[in-house]
């Protein structure tokens, strides 16, 4: 891969973020959001005891890992909001009629979305220590918490971008983000253990990407336990590529009008 | 069968376009154009001006038939042609929450420019369209016509060899539109090819080489616009008389009369008579005709000339269509624009 390349990406990059900082009010949003679920349910569950964990850790050290990664679901599923924008105002035509590779565009575009996704939720985290959640900040925990997130960024970050492609309005795409993220938050092991689910619902939370990444930082935050390659950060590795992949190519295969 | 010559930078061969629920854009379309060229494109609204311009481009496919540009097929080499050719389209593509230099930086890397060529054409360009003074501002602020002139500066930042550019003084003012007609003759001396669609037909007529004319999907024409006005518009008779004319209807009646193809007016001091069916031969006749009856009715004349009408005069004799668009659809396109 040449310098034009990552030129691609990074002039992608910087626009991105540009856009990001110059609309204050859906950044604060999207960051006030996952702050208000942390306060609610921290203080709402604060006093239940949380079955097969060990003595001494509350409900806020079990939620404050949930919530970075619902950080990451809700603001990753905005990341095409910013493509219909573009659709709409003629400027992805314009993108388009240029000889520029469009998955280095892409690629340009979801690292912007994931890098600030990974600061929202690293605010987050530090908020959680502020209200008092005890978890283990060393390097390597906090090192395989952000590299859960960013694999799971990148994944619903080009969801979002493959579905805006396909729906080309953002009422379509509203519709279509609430009919995944609402599920995948509720089926997950964001909010509750496992164990505390129904038989049923514990099996589909299993196989949540959402309970991947919360485990991960869970495990690792809680407990100082690495997660086993295999079978936690192998399939989030296998479900981001493959949905960039797939997002990329949608952007290649655009119709102009 | 069109053939490729060596200066041929253009080669279409039997194109047709299909838009969805069989709506027909382009029928057997065979065109070439050479380098150096600056081509009209001309016709009535749908007559499949723009999609024969978005095919030149690489936007849309066509059904059936090829397109060259530069030699290539166009479809196999899209990225490599796409260096060399600027689509400027009619919608000002441009990201409101941006301000002109950092698109025109965005557009640099896009078409990976090296960081000194693109500092040198951002010069260039700032300089020729006069964007100095609002270069650095968030194009939501600019006039339509300072955003024309960044969409334009945009379309040129790789100095493209080929220019297609959809209705691109529309939002210029006289003054934009006389730059940009100059700016246009002068970018095809440097050697490029322009192609070019636009209402201004005047324009069209001193500046181009060619006139494309297009009516529902086919090329009806494909002449320099000298040849076109004069094998198709309808001459005008223009007659200046030394008092104004108060016998009307003592004067139109008998000239309708001695030339009933003609659409005659009468108006203070002039005579204007508008033929349809017409040769050339037939002018000294005419003109004989019409001395007489003003002598009869005591009408002195103090001048007379023929007038071969335009573009738009030809096209609607070819077509039975008028170019333009209607005035009240022109505004609401622009009204449209402003509240997006």
């Amino acid at each position: 891969m040449n310098y034009p390349h990552f030129a691609i990406s990074y002039a992608v990059f910087k626009r991105t973020w540009l856009k990001t900082l110059r609309r204050p009010v859906a950044l604060t949003f999207s960051l006030v959001q996952p702050l208000m679920w942390m306060l609610f349910f921290g203080f709402l569950f604060q006093r239940y005891a949380l079955d097969d964990l060990p003595i001494g850790i509350q409900y806020l050290d079990f939620l404050v890992p949930g919530v970075c990664a619902m950080t990451v679901l809700f603001g990753a599923s905005q990341s095409g909001i910013e493509l219909i924008r573009d659709m709409q105002n003629q400027f992805l035509n314009r993108i388009l009629s240029t000889p520029a590779s469009k998955p280095m565009v892409m690629a340009g575009k979801i690292s912007a979305d994931v890098s600030r996704l990974i600061i929202q939720a690293a605010l987050v985290l530090l908020l959680g220590l502020a209200l008092g959640a005890k978890l283990n900040t060393a390097i390597w925990p906090l090192a395989y918490m952000i590299a859960s997130l960013l694999l799971f960024g990148v994944a619903f970050c080009s969801l979002s971008c493959w579905i805006a492609l396909k729906a080309r309005s953002q009422e379509n795409m509203a519709t279509f983000v609430h009919l995944i993220n609402m599920p995948m938050l509720f089926t997950s092991t964001a909010l509750v253990p496992s164990k505390q689910m129904p038989d049923w619902l514990a099996t589909i939370a299993q196989y949540n990407p959402l309970s991947l990444v919360v485990n991960i930082s869970r495990d690792a935050m809680l407990f100082a336990e690495s997660p086993v390659f295999k079978t936690s950060l192998l399939p989030l590795v296998l479900i981001a590529t493959l949905i960039f992949l797939l997002a990329a190519l949608t952007l290649r295969s655009t119709k102009l009008d | 069968m069109t053939t490729t010559t060596s200066a041929s930078i253009v080669n279409l061969q039997k194109i047709n376009k299909t838009y969805p629920k069989g709506i027909v854009a382009l029928k057997h379309i065979n065109l070439e154009i050479d380098q150096n060229e600056i081509i009209g494109i001309v016709g009535a609204n749908g007559s499949g001006k723009s999609t024969l311009l978005k095919l030149l481009a690489g936007n849309l496919q066509p059904e059936q038939g090829s397109i060259k540009v530069f030699q290539s097929e166009l479809k196999n080499n899209s990225a490599q042609l796409k260096k060399k050719i600027s689509y400027i389209s009619q919608d000002r593509a441009l990201d409101p929450e941006m301000t002109g230099k950092e698109l025109l930086g965005y557009f640099s890397a896009l078409y990976g420019l090296p960081h000194q060529t693109s500092k040198k054409r951002y010069t260039e360009l700032v300089k020729t369209f006069e964007l100095t003074e609002f270069i650095d501002r968030r194009v939501n602020s600019y006039s339509g016509g300072q955003a024309q002139r960044l969409h334009l500066a945009i379309g040129l930042i790789h100095q493209p060899k080929l220019l297609l550019l959809d209705e691109p003084t529309s939002a210029l003012d006289p003054q934009g539109k006389a730059f940009f007609w100059d700016f246009i003759r002068s970018y095809q001396q440097l050697g490029n090819t322009v192609i070019i669609i636009s209402h201004e037909l005047d324009k069209i007529h001193h500046c181009c080489s060619r006139v494309l004319l297009l009516d529902k999907g086919k090329l009806i024409a494909d002449e320099s616009p000298d040849f076109i006005i004069q094998s198709h518009a309808l001459p005008i008779l223009h007659i200046k008389t030394a008092h104004k004319i108060s016998n009307k209807q003592d004067l139109q009646q008998p000239l309708q009369q001695a030339i009933p193809s003609a659409n005659i007016q009468l108006k203070g001091q002039s005579i204007q008579l508008e033929i349809n069916k017409f040769l050339d031969n037939d002018k000294p006749e005419v003109l004989a005709s019409v001395l007489q009856i003003c002598q009869e009715q005591h009408v002195a004349i103090v001048e007379c000339r023929w007038e071969n009408a335009g573009l738009e005069n030809a096209y609607f004799k070819m077509t039975g269509q008028s170019i333009s668009p209607p005035s009240g659809a022109k505004n609401n396109k622009k009204g449209q624009r402003k509240r997006r």
